[in-house]
Order: C-alpha cells, then sequence, then structure tokens
C-alpha cells in the first residue's frame, strides 16, 4: 500500500484528510508542526507528500527546500495545497521542487485523489 | 433498530450512528439555525466544532443557551436544550471523534473545512433535557407523540 504524509497545521483538515484517504487504502501520517516535517519523512518514508504553504513556525516553502536538499527524500514526490492562488506562489514551489500547485478552494476531494493516483502509479 | 423498550444505551448509540444535527442559537435577540456535524460522549454531552467568527460561535459566546434536534431516517428523533461552552481539547480527543464520525456519511466533504479564515472553536453543549421519539414504532395516529425522556 501507498503511504502519504500529509503536512498541515489545521488540526480538522488534516485529520479529515487522514481518514479520508486511509479510506482509499493509503497508509498516511500527519504533521502539524512543520518542523518536524523532514525528520517524520526520513522515519516514515512516504510515496506521495501533501504539503500546505502557510504554516507557523516554518513555512511550506521551508519545508520543501528541506525535503529536496536532503538525498533520503528528494525524490519523494510533493503536492503543495494552499490557501494562497498567487501563481508567484506556485511559481516559487514548482522552482523549489513541488510536482503540483493547487488552491484549497478550487480544487475537490475527489481532484486531490486522481491528482496522487496520476504520480503514484 | 430502536423499539419501544430501548434503553437509555440503545438511544445513544443511535445518536452516535448519524453525526449530524440541527441547532438553534440566540443571534442578537433573533433565532439562529444551523447544521453541525457532532459527536456525543457517553454521558450524553455533546461536541461540535465551528469557525471562531461563525454567527453560531459568536452567538454562543453572547448567549450559550442552545437547542438542538437530530433526525435519523426511521429511527429516531431527538430533541434538547442545555447550554453551550467552549471546550479545550488539548490532546484532540473530541476533534479525532468528530472526524471518525464523518466515516458514516461515506464522501461526504465538510463545507467547515472550505472556510479557513479563522481558527477553529469547539463547544460541548450540556443538555438541560433530552427526548427521543421512536419513529420507527409510530402507529398511523397517535393521541399524542410517544416522546420519551432520556435519563442525563
Amino acid at each position: 500500500m501507498k503511504r502519504i504524509l500529509l503536512v498541515d497545521d489545521d488540526k480538522f483538515l488534516i485529520r479529515v484528510y487522514k481518514s479520508k484517504l486511509e479510506a482509499r487504502g493509503y497508509i498516511t501520517e500527519m504533521v502539524e508542526d512543520s518542523e518536524n516535517a523532514l525528520n517524520t519523512a526520513k522515519l516514515f518514508k512516504p510515496d506521495f507528500i501533501i504539503l500546505d504553504l502557510i504554516m507557523p513556525k516554518m513555512d511550506g516553502y521551508k519545508v520543501l527546500e528541506l525535503l529536496k536538499k536532503d538525498v533520503e527524500t528528494e525524490d519523494i514526490p510533493v503536492f503543495v495545497l494552499s490557501i494562497l492562488g498567487n501563481e508567484d506562489d506556485y511559481i516559487r514551489a514548482a522552482k523549489l521542487g513541488a510536482i503540483g500547485c493547487a488552491q484549497k478552494t478550487k480544487i475537490s476531494f475527489e481532484d486531490m485523489i486522481k491528482t496522487i493516483e496520476k504520480y503514484l502509479n | 433498530m430502536l423499539n419501544t423498550n430501548d434503553t437509555r444505551e440503545d438511544k445513544l448509540m443511535t445518536l452516535k450512528s448519524f453525526p449530524i444535527m440541527n441547532i438553534a442559537t440566540i443571534n442578537k435577540s433573533n433565532p439562529l439555525s444551523s447544521v453541525v456535524l457532532f459527536y456525543v460522549d457517553n454521558d450524553l454531552n455533546f461536541y461540535f466544532v465551528t469557525r471562531e467568527n461563525s454567527y453560531k460561535a459568536k452567538s454562543l459566546l453572547e448567549d450559550n443557551k442552545i437547542s438542538f434536534s437530530v433526525w435519523n431516517q426511521n429511527q429516531m428523533i431527538v430533541q434538547a436544550d442545555g447550554v453551550a461552552s467552549v471546550f479545550v481539547d488539548k490532546e484532540n480527543k473530541i476533534i479525532n471523534e468528530i472526524v471518525e464520525s464523518l466515516k458514516l456519511l461515506g464522501e461526504f466533504w465538510p463545507p467547515l473545512l472550505s472556510f479557513s479564515e479563522s481558527d477553529y472553536i469547539l463547544f460541548k453543549i450540556k443538555p438541560n433535557w433530552l427526548r427521543a421519539l421512536n419513529i420507527k414504532d409510530q402507529k398511523i395516529a397517535t393521541e399524542k407523540p410517544s416522546f420519551t425522556f432520556i435519563d442525563l
């Protein structure tokens, strides 16, 4: 079974994602404190990461940068999901190595699943 | 399925099987009705989460009186009123229970998640009274609705 790491400080949203992804057969792990994202990724060894951009302590860009600089995590596809809808933010995330970006207010859960399946299959 | 001899625990189990309820609050002297996801504990305390800046949150912070009803198709109607208070869920146990109850609703995606302009606030409702009407056992006509009060 494929493993998905969720990084988001929204405590309700991240749990709903986890529950619904597990119902689809994925093994998931969640990180609410972005400072733990890198270490959890190394331990959990996910096949896919869903990363929020706006988080306290360490934002999603920094997490993405750290993930892509580390040999243990550099090849894991990271999809950025954010409340931000600014194209510049997506370009910045893509330059840092994100495979895709979506605005939380414009993507449905079904579309999110399709995106995950596209990269995992 | 419920019948007339159902115990408090049977009613509790029915309540745990359907996590959506309608609440009514007082918003600046006007009635305000909302639909929320809820979790009920074994002591019949009800919990729901909303956004801090929602009308229902603001109204409950001004006036903690609340009434609510749960309608479980072909099984039971529950009516209650009580008082709501902000609940601090340090270990996210209640949030986890609410998310767990979402599994009962299949692919449902809570609208609450779409409104992210403020943080969440969790309310606990302690009922003053709570009564249930068994729909399954209702005859074509009755002299009066056969609500039964549930021990709190």
